[in-house]
Parts: C-alpha cells; sequence; structure tokens
C-alpha cells in the first residue's frame, strides 16, 4: 500500500504543474465590445459600444447597444471624451488628432454605467507617401462611345510597412432627369489579393490600378482622389478573420456537423471584443475631363 | 555475447546500414550467427520449442514457461509461440507452460528434447472461464494489455458488433473521441498518433460507417495488445500506442467455422488444415446491410444504399518444424451513395453522389528458427488506403444537355519490408534486433472534373513519396532476480526529396517486482512520427487525410515518462494497477483557424491543405487507476484516468495555450461479466467522461463589418464571441451497455444468443452540437445552441455459431 501512495504522490506533484490555460471566456452578458478606428482624414472621431448578449436570450443591435458608457480616447496628454449620439448609436467627438505623428500611441477607455472597463491601445502607422495618379479616358470595347479614365496610381514604400489600404474617391456626377447620381471609384487589389486590407504593400514602389466608370457621363470636370491608407496590422487580422468568421458554417445544418474549424475575430479589446485601431493616410488628386 | 558487445555491434551495424546497405546486411548475418557460437561453449542447454493450442493448432503468444524451480529462469512465447529458455545441461527438467485461460502444463525435458525442438501444447479452459484481460509473466506489466477476444466477445457492444478497437475504449489512458465513434486518444495524443498493426502491417483507417464500427472481424482475430507505455524498440512510426492486431493462423488440426448474424450484419469464419499439421487457410468474412433499412425508409425520388464489407485470408505452410510460411490478407470496403432521380415531362435529371473507402493489407511472412537461440522472421507486407467521393450530374432537357463528374480521391500505399531477430544469447538477455524499409506513396488530394459533352477534363493532383527506414535493438535484461530492465534504441530514418534525417529513439524501461504481488516500473521512452493525419472533425472520418512529414510539416516527436505500479491478490484474483505519466509532443498538428477540406454546400472539390495546417506542441499528464477482477462468476474491471492535455500553437488562440479537443479531465469505467448459470452471461459496461472541449459561440456581440471597407464602415454587424479556443465544455458523457449471453453446446456445436441494449438509460449524450435561430419579429433573434445526439437506445440481438 506505500508503494501506491508512493505513485499516486507522484501524480499529484505532477498535477501540481501549472497548465498556464486560461479557458475563462468574458461572461457574454456583461461583454463590451467596442468599435473604433482613428482616421488621420476624419474630422470626427467615433466609437461603437455595444453589450454582449447571452445565447438563447433575444438579440438585436437596438437591444444591445450601450448608450451610458464614459468612452474616452487620449493621446499625448490630450484626451477627448465622446458623446453618445442617439441619431447614430455612436460615440461621437471632434478629432484632434488629424496630425499625429507615425507612432503615436492612442488610448481607449470605456466604462460601463456598472462600472465594467475595457482598454486597448493602437499606434499610429507610418504615413504613407502621396500617391501619384496617372491615366487617360479609354472607349470600352463594346461601346466605344462609353470611356472610362483608367488610371494607375503608384505610391513608395520605403519603410517597407505591409499593410494597407487604398480606395479611391471623385466628385464625378451624373445628372439624369433632374437627379445627381455619383460616378464610382474602382480600384483593383494588389500583389494577386482579393480585397483591401492587405499585408502585401511590398517595400519600394507599389502600383495598383482602378478606373472612374463611364466617367464621359460625367456632367462636368471632376477631380479624382486616391486615398492611401497605412493601416495597423490589428486592423488587418480583424478583416482577415471577419473573412473567415463568416465562412465558417458551424450551423450548416443540424445534420452534420461543422466541416470547418472555428474562427473567432480578432479582437485587441481588453477585457472585451472588437477593434481600435489607427490608419494614416495620404492623398493623391488628379483633375480629369470627361470631354478628353 | 554480451550487451555491450552487442551494442558495440549494432551501433557499427546501425551506421553501416544507413551509408552502406550491402555491408550492413552482412554485419546483420553475422549478429544472427555469433551469439549461438559463442554460447555454445557453455554448460548450459536452451531449450526451444513452440507452444500451441490443443484441438485448433494456433499458436499461443504471451504462454510463460519457467523451468520448475527456477522461478528466475523464465520467458514469455513471442508472438510466433516460440520460446527459448536455458537450463542446465546435466539432468532432466521441469519446465512449466502457463498462460490464462489455458490449463497449466509441466513437462518433463529430457536430453533428447535439449538438443532439438519440442512442441507443446495447451488446452484451452472452458469458454466461460476466460478472463476480460490477460495478463501473465511478460504480457503483465504498465502501459500493456492484452485483449482476448473471447473478452471482446462477452462485452456489450453497439448493434452487437464486437469491437477491439472500442473496446481500447475502457482502458485507463484511453479516451474516446467523438461518442458512438472508433477513434481513440491515448494520454492526451491525437487519433492519428495510435499505430495500428495487423498482422504487422499498418491499417491506416480502421473504421467502417464512419468509425461506428471497427475494420476488424473478431472472429479471425488470434489475439490483440495494446501499448500505452513502454514502447520496445521495435515498435515505431507512432507517438502515442500501438495496437498489435494478429490473425488466426488457421485450424491444422480439423476444418472448423463460426459465425454469427444480427441486426446489422452477417459474419462467416471457416478455417481448417490444408494438410494436416502442415498446412492450414482461414476464410473470414463480414457484410454490412443496413442499406436494406435505408432502402427501406426511402421516400421520394432520393434513395441511399449503404454496405460495407471485409474480408481476411490466411494461409500457412511449415516446410518443416523450423521453417514456417505466413500469407495473409485483409480487405474492407465500406460504399454510401445516394441517388436522385427526377423525370419531369420536359426534362430528367440525374445525380448520384458516392463516398467509397477501402482499405487492403497483404502480409507475407517467413519464419525460421536459425538455433535453439535464435529466431529470425521476415516480412513484406504491402497496404493500401484509399477514399473516393464522386458527384455524377446527367441533365436532359429541350434546351440543356449537361453531363459532368467530380471526383475527390486520396490514396496512400506502403510497401515494406523487415527482419526481425529474437536472441536468447543467456539467461538473463532475451535480445531483439530488427531492420525495416518502408515505402511510402502518398496522393494526399487528388480532384478531377469531366463534362462529357464539352468534352473538357480538369485534374489536380499531387503525389509524394518518402521512404522510411531504420534499426533497432533491444535487450530484456534481468539485472537481478527481481528487477529486470527492457533498454532499447530504434533508428528511424526519413528520406524526403533528397534530404534524409535520422531520429533517434532510446527506450527504457525499469521493472522490479519487490515481490510476487506487487510489481514497480519506471520508463521512458522518445516516439517520432513521420506522417500525419489532418482531421478537423475528430471522428475518424475517411475524409481526413494522411498527408507525409515534409519542411512545412516536420517529423512529431514525444517523450514520456511513466511510472507505474501493479499489485495483486492472485489467491481471488483481484489486481490494482496505479500509473503516472507525463508527456511532451513536438509538433502536433492542427488545422488553422477557420480551414476546412470537405465543403458539403459546394459539393467535392479541391482544397489545398498544405497552406491551411499549422505545428505547435503538447503536453500531457495524468494518472490512471485499474482495479481488475480476473476469477470468480464476477469478473471485472474499474478504470479512472484523471488527466490533462494541454496544446500551444502559435497561429492558433494567440499563441497562448488552450486544452487540446479531446482534453476530458475525468474518465471513468466499469466494465464486467457475471455468470448467472454456466451457460448464461450478463455482461454491463458503463462510461463516465468528462465532456470534450471545443470552440462555439457563448454569446453575441456586435463589431465592424468586414464586408464594407474601412472608409465605409457601417453600424456594426452581429457577430459570434467564441472565447478562447476550446473553451466550451461539452456536457458530460454518461452510458450504460448491458448485454446477456445465453449458451448451448452441443457434441461438436456451440452456440449462443445475444441480447444486448447500448445506453441502456437512453442518455442523450451529445455528438456535436449546433446553433438554431429564432427570429420572432425583424431586427431581432433568439440564437440557442443546441446538441445532437446520435445514439438514444439502441438494442440489439444476435445468433452466433461456433464448430
Amino acid at each position: 500500500m506505500r508503494a501506491i501512495q508512493l505513485i499516486c504522490l507522484v501524480g499529484l506533484i505532477s498535477f501540481a504543474c501549472k497548465h498556464g490555460v486560461d479557458t475563462n471566456p468574458v461572461d457574454a452578458g456583461r461583454l463590451l465590445a467596442v468599435s473604433s478606428i482613428i482616421s488621420t482624414l476624419d474630422t470626427v472621431l467615433t466609437a461603437e459600444v455595444y453589450r454582449g448578449q447571452s445565447l438563447g436570450k433575444l438579440i438585436g443591435d437596438s437591444l444591445a447597444v450601450v448608450t451610458d458608457a464614459e468612452v474616452k480616447i487620449r493621446s499625448e496628454g490630450e484626451e477627448v471624451i465622446l458623446a453618445y449620439d442617439p441619431a447614430v448609436r455612436r460615440y461621437k467627438a471632434i478629432n484632434p488628432f488629424r496630425n499625429a505623428k507615425e507612432g503615436v500611441v492612442f488610448y481607449l477607455e470605456v466604462t460601463d454605467a456598472a462600472g465594467y472597463r475595457v482598454t486597448a491601445r493602437s499606434i499610429l502607422p507610418p504615413k504613407p507617401q502621396e500617391p501619384v495618379i496617372e491615366g487617360k479616358m479609354i472607349g470600352e470595347v463594346n461601346n466605344p462611345s462609353l470611356k472610362s479614365f483608367k488610371f494607375t496610381s503608384s505610391w513608395g514604400n520605403p519603410s517597407g510597412y505591409p499593410y494597407c489600404s487604398v480606395w479611391g474617391n471623385s466628385t464625378a456626377i451624373q445628372e439624369m432627369e433632374g437627379q445627381v447620381f455619383p460616378i464610382p471609384v474602382t480600384i483593383d487589389p494588389i500583389q494577386g489579393i482579393d480585397r483591401y486590407p492587405t499585408d502585401r504593400q511590398v517595400f519600394g514602389e507599389n502600383v495598383t490600378t482602378g478606373a472612374v466608370w463611364g466617367a464621359s457621363e460625367a456632367s462636368y470636370s471632376f477631380e479624382l482622389s486616391v486615398i492611401m491608407a497605412n493601416v495597423e496590422e490589428s486592423i488587418f487580422k480583424y478583416y482577415q478573420t471577419y473573412w473567415m468568421y463568416n465562412d465558417w458554417e458551424i450551423n450548416t445544418g443540424n445534420l452534420f456537423p461543422s466541416f470547418r474549424e472555428p474562427a473567432p475575430i480578432y479582437s485587441n479589446i481588453n477585457g472585451g471584443a472588437g477593434l481600435f485601431a489607427s490608419i494614416n493616410c495620404s492623398v493623391g488628386t488628379i483633375p480629369v475631363d470627361p470631354d478628353l | 555475447m554480451n550487451l555491450a558487445t552487442s551494442l558495440r555491434l549494432v551501433k557499427y551495424q546501425a551506421f553501416s546500414i544507413l551509408y552502406t546497405p550491402i555491408v550492413s546486411f552482412v554485419l546483420w548475418g553475422i549478429l544472427i550467427v555469433v551469439p549461438e557460437r559463442s554460447l555454445a561453449q557453455r554448460l548450459t542447454a536452451n531449450i526451444s520449442g513452440f507452444v500451441r493450442e490443443t484441438g485448433s493448432g494456433e499458436i499461443l503468444e504471451g504462454i510463460t514457461v519457467i523451468a520448475v524451480g527456477k522461478a528466475d529462469r523464465g520467458t514469455v512465447t513471442n508472438r510466433y509461440g516460440f520460446f527459448s529458455i536455458p537450463v542446465p545441461n546435466t539432468a532432466d527438467v521441469a519446465i512449466r507452460f502457463s498462460g490464462v485461460g489455458y490449463v497449466t502444463k509441466v513437462r518433463i525435458i529430457n536430453a533428447a528434447d535439449k538438443r532439438g525442438g519440442i512442441e507443446v501444447v495447451l488446452m484451452p479452459e472452458t469458454v466461460l472461464l476466460d478472463s476480460v484481460v490477460v495478463r501473465g509473466k511478460g504480457a503483465r506489466g504498465a502501459g500493456l494489455t492484452k485483449l482476448s477476444p473471447q473478452a471482446i466477445r462477452e462485452a456489450p457492444a453497439l448493434l452487437g458488433e464486437k469491437d477491439v478497437i472500442k473496446s481500447l475504449q475502457m482502458i485507463p489512458g484511453v479516451k474516446m473521441g467523438t461518442e458512438g465513434f472508433s477513434s481513440f486518444h491515448v494520454r492526451g495524443g491525437g487519433a492519428d498518433q495510435n499505430l495500428i498493426l495487423l498482422d504487422e502491417a499498418t491499417v491506416y483507417n480502421a473504421n467502417h460507417l464512419f468509425g461506428l464500427f471497427s475494420s476488424f472481424n473478431t472472429d479471425a482475430i488470434q489475439n490483440a495488445s495494446f501499448r500505452k507505455g513502454s514502447f520496445p524498440a521495435r515498435y515505431g512510426g507512432r507517438l502515442s500506442s500501438v495496437v498489435d492486431i494478429q490473425m488466426k493462423e488457421g485450424n491444422r488440426e480439423k476444418l472448423s467455422g463460426e459465425g454469427g448474424i444480427g441486426l446489422a450484419s452477417g459474419r462467416f469464419t471457416l478455417s481448417g488444415p490444408l494438410k494436416k499439421d502442415k498446412s492450414s487457410f482461414l476464410v473470414s468474412a463480414r457484410h454490412a446491410y443496413l442499406g436494406l433499412f435505408l432502402k427501406s425508409f426511402a421516400k421520394g425520388p432520393e434513395t441511399t444504399d449503404y454496405g460495407f464489407y471485409d474480408l481476411n485470408l490466411k494461409l500457412n505452410w511449415e516446410q518443416n518444424p523450423k521453417s514456417k510460411f505466413f500469407l495473409s490478407a485483409y480487405t474492407g470496403h465500406d460504399r454510401l451513395a445516394d441517388k436522385t432521380l427526377l423525370n419531369r415531362e420536359s426534362s430528367s435529371r440525374s445525380m448520384k453522389q458516392a463516398l467509397a473507402w477501402r482499405n487492403a493489407t497483404t502480409t507475407f511472412r517467413w519464419n525460421r528458427q536459425l538455433s535453439s537461440k535464435a529466431f529470425l522472421s521476415t516480412t513484406a507486407y504491402l497496404t493500401r488506403y484509399c477514399f473516393n467521393l464522386s458527384d455524377e450530374t446527367i441533365f436532359r432537357s429541350e434546351y440543356q444537355n449537361i453531363n459532368t463528374s467530380a471526383r475527390n480521391f486520396s490514396i496512400l500505399q506502403d510497401m515494406a519490408v523487415k527482419g526481425d531477430v529474437d536472441l536468447f544469447p543467456g539467461a538473463r538477455h532475451a535480445l531483439k534486433t530488427g531492420i525495416f524499409f518502408i515505402a511510402h506513396r502518398y496522393l494526399p488530394q487528388a480532384y478531377v472534373f469531366e463534362d462529357y459533352n464539352q468534352d473538357i477534363r480538369q485534374e489536380q493532383k499531387s503525389r509524394f513519396r518518402n521512404r522510411e527506414w531504420g534499426i533497432y535493438i533491444e535487450d530484456e535484461w534481468e539485472v537481478a532476480k527481481s528487477i529486470s530492465l527492457d533498454a532499447g534504441l530504434r533508428l528511424a530514418g526519413l528520406s524526403s526529396s533528397g534530404d534524409a534525417k535520422i531520429f533517434p529513439e532510446p527506450r527504457l524501461s525499469l521493472k522490479w517486482e519487490a515481490s510476487r504481488e506487487v510489481e514497480l516500473s519506471l520508463s521512458y521512452n522518445r516516439m517520432h512520427q513521420l506522417v500525419h493525419q489532418l482531421s478537423n472533425t475528430g471522428t475518424g472520418l475517411v475524409t481526413d487525410l494522411w498527408v507525409p512529414a515534409s519542411p512545412g510539416l516536420p517529423v512529431q516527436q514525444a517523450d514520456q515518462i511513466a511510472a507505474g505500479l501493479i499489485k495483486s491478490w492472485p489467491e481471488n484474483g483481484w489486481t490494482v494497477t496505479v500509473e503516472t505519466y507525463r508527456k511532451w509532443m513536438k509538433n502536433v498538428v492542427a488545422y488553422k483557424e477557420g480551414a476546412s477540406f470537405l465543403v458539403l454546400s459546394e459539393g467535392p472539390r479541391q482544397i489545398d491543405w498544405q497552406n491551411n495546417v499549422t505545428t505547435g506542441n503538447g503536453w500531457s499528464y495524468g494518472t490512471e487507476l485499474f482495479v481488475e477482477k480476473s476469477s470468480g462468476r464476477l469478473k471485472g474491471n474499474l478504470g479512472y484516468t484523471l488527466s490533462w492535455t494541454i496544446h500551444q500553437f502559435d497561429e492558433l488562440n494567440d499563441g497562448k495555450r488552450f486544452f487540446a479537443g479531446h482534453d476530458r479531465r475525468h474518465y471513468l469505467t466499469l466494465s464486467g461479466t457475471y455468470r448467472l448459470k454456466p451457460r448464461i452471461i450478463l455482461s454491463f459496461g458503463w462510461m463516465y467522461a468528462s465532456g470534450n472541449r471545443m470552440t462555439v459561440p457563448h454569446g453575441y456581440t456586435f463589431g465592424i463589418n468586414g464586408f464594407h471597407s474601412i472608409q465605409n464602415r457601417r453600424a456594426p454587424d452581429f457577430i459570434d464571441y467564441l472565447g478562447p479556443r476550446n473553451s466550451f465544455q461539452a456536457e458530460d458523457y454518461h452510458r450504460l451497455d448491458l448485454g446477456i449471453q445465453f449458451h448451448k453446446e452441443k457434441k461438436r456445436v456451440r452456440q449462443y444468443w445475444e441480447i444486448g441494449l447500448f445506453n441502456a438509460y437512453m442518455r442523450k449524450n451529445p455528438t456535436y452540437y449546433y446553433l438554431e435561430y429564432n427570429q420572432p419579429r425583424y431586427g431581432e433573434a433568439s440564437v440557442s445552441l443546441r446538441k445532437r445526439a446520435l445514439f438514444p437506445v439502441v438494442p440489439s440481438i444476435s445468433y452466433n455459431i461456433k464448430f
């Protein structure tokens, strides 16, 4: 019997080892989910704050939105308190960080009425170089009289920062029967990716292509802008995991189990869920004459 | 030749075989011959021979052979029934042959017997006295369990289908994967970390009916051993366990047969001599007819068919008492087919989907008793596993004509040769050494699409070839009267894409028999695994892929230490075993988050696996308790395991540690048989297990909708909150199975009826979980997590006969 005791003792000693696993999820009923992205282009800071909801309970955005939280963003000694705007179900404040420099750290703190607090941190990525745009009006193959403005946009990336997003805006409008329609701009993904944001921005010169479709239909000359944004890695991770999450078929049906690995959405909110991040933008512009 | 000499020789041999195969072959031959010459000079003689079963002539493994009065001069018959034991060269000696389930026999050995070999036959005790787990000297030991087919036959089972693999789930340290399926996890290892051998050939997918039944027909099995620790050097290739199954040789004395018919399948086995005492055969077949039930339930234009069969064949030929040839073959095949026919006035549509998989092994073996101290076994085997998922569509109408097919298939094939030598150089040493070579051919995924009308064919295939080779040596050394050491070294080599690597695997097992009733053991093992199985269901589905080790998926490695104690009370048949272990695993394989290899909604299609997997580390530790009663009217055992299994992958769970999906903290089993009357046996099995771990939503929240660009962020969208990986624990599992057997014996025929209840008290154990959505009004919803229980209570009845 002493030997049995000895073996049991050895077993117990091995169990005393710390397994180092934290399996305790935040209680869904108390969970705070925060979404806030600071952009050097935006005049307004925004944050959405929602309460998590447990399985089995009725859920909906109007039920989950948190209206009485204290939302603070601070950086370099300046603190901004965002106020809740019921019209858009969002906390808002004037953005004082539009001229923030690369590497500036932003701190988010959200405290709900019950005193439950979540925090997050963001570091502003390097400012990208201003994109250079070149393009011309080209007739469509099927309809040569309908021309689109096809362009290339190039920018340097001397720091080799990999995470970016690119999009375009134009002031082009088309007037038809007294109504005004904006003419859309498309930007093709770079380096064979499907969509932005990407981690494929290369060191040195980057080039992408795009078009203002049907630009010849624009009523006036317009300005095309290409916005180049270096985004934080956390944004890239959030979007990547969101796309995977969307493909996750836990509810394939109750006849079969899911054959796909679970895909949790990335979060960088301490004690909660969601995303707090920043993007640093540069804008390149070019005037376009639809009659050329 | 002493141990040091042997090791030096083998060390030289190991390096030479790696670099100069021809020279090594010669040296290997020398190794076989040398012991006989050097030991012949001693004053002892070696008695050698074979032990067989009376009536059938089947060889008996694990029979204890002891020179009476010289209890330290004992040995155990090897897997071919061979033994060699040193005895004094001066007088007649009494040798005792004993094994659980057989009547002990003492034979006096005289001078003539010492010169030649002997053959001993043992009479089986009556079937009803067989114990659940057979143990004996050598067979008894921490980390080793021998399973008798008879015990498996007596235990209750799902639909009455006796299953050697599922019976393992009642052993401490072994945990089931998903409910009802054959996949199992040993001491924290993955389902792919179990080496399953059938007559020495590897069986890659031991499942029928998606894992509800195993591939092995119990009627064709002679014996099965299971190891979860203390791995001898002759075993390798997997990290966690070895299931070594040997088919029956076939009755050498008379024609005999057995069979049975149940709700799910029927089976029949026939064996007999081709030439009495010289050659024999065995044919065993099993066929499932579940398709008949499925067809009877079919409604509308859709019909579903399912069936499986397996076939075992074995031939033996004894050239002379010292030279024997064996040929064994196994094939098992499953096919699930779904057919839909829609005929309308203006069109007709025919759709066929089929999922089929097949295992096949062929083993050729030549055994040669080289001397009274040396036994050679050479083996060549071929094993092949393939699955095929196909989809055919034919649509004809006035305007459209479609005829397409898509096929997704996978093939894995091994060709191997190996040679093993058992050497008995002295009273205290039993050496085993061998070499092996395996050529692996993989076609993990192949996809073929054909449009017959457009004459289009698209094909994607990726082929891989690996060469696995190695050498091992082990010595069972009786250091002192009560202390034995099993030390071994295995050098496993892998050649892949022009790159060759050697993986040394030291093995050490120390036993101390403190008394006749108490044995303590300590072991250390290093194992490597050169193939990986990719699975994201944990159910052992045929769609799981076997893929080779590669630079992106390096070889898995495990180090395990274990300490054990066995205390027995022979007078009343009680034995208590306690073992504790700790295991470190490297390069464990898992899918990346969001990865999948099977998309049911889109039909069979190619999904790249190489970029969807990741590797990490694992740890497992625990303590196991096994209490066994092996005699009397009531026999049974109780097993309990308390264990932890932890994983850490850089690419999963933000690099933080998490519990493995098969981490079940408590695992309790209780099983047994009670002989109510001489011909009536009651059996029961009860199991309790903590719920396994999985990743499911704990709740919901709202976040940025990732389908809108950053600049056009919309109001947050409804998303799941999953929490840390595997932070959800499923409901605890427990189940009671009951069975009763009514035996009847006539002059030449034994028969019995069996009635069984699987999950007798209808516990709804979760097989998997899913989400159920309910939207009472626009903008609001309720979502619930529901479990799916596949097996409520399943009754069974079967009739079995043996003659």
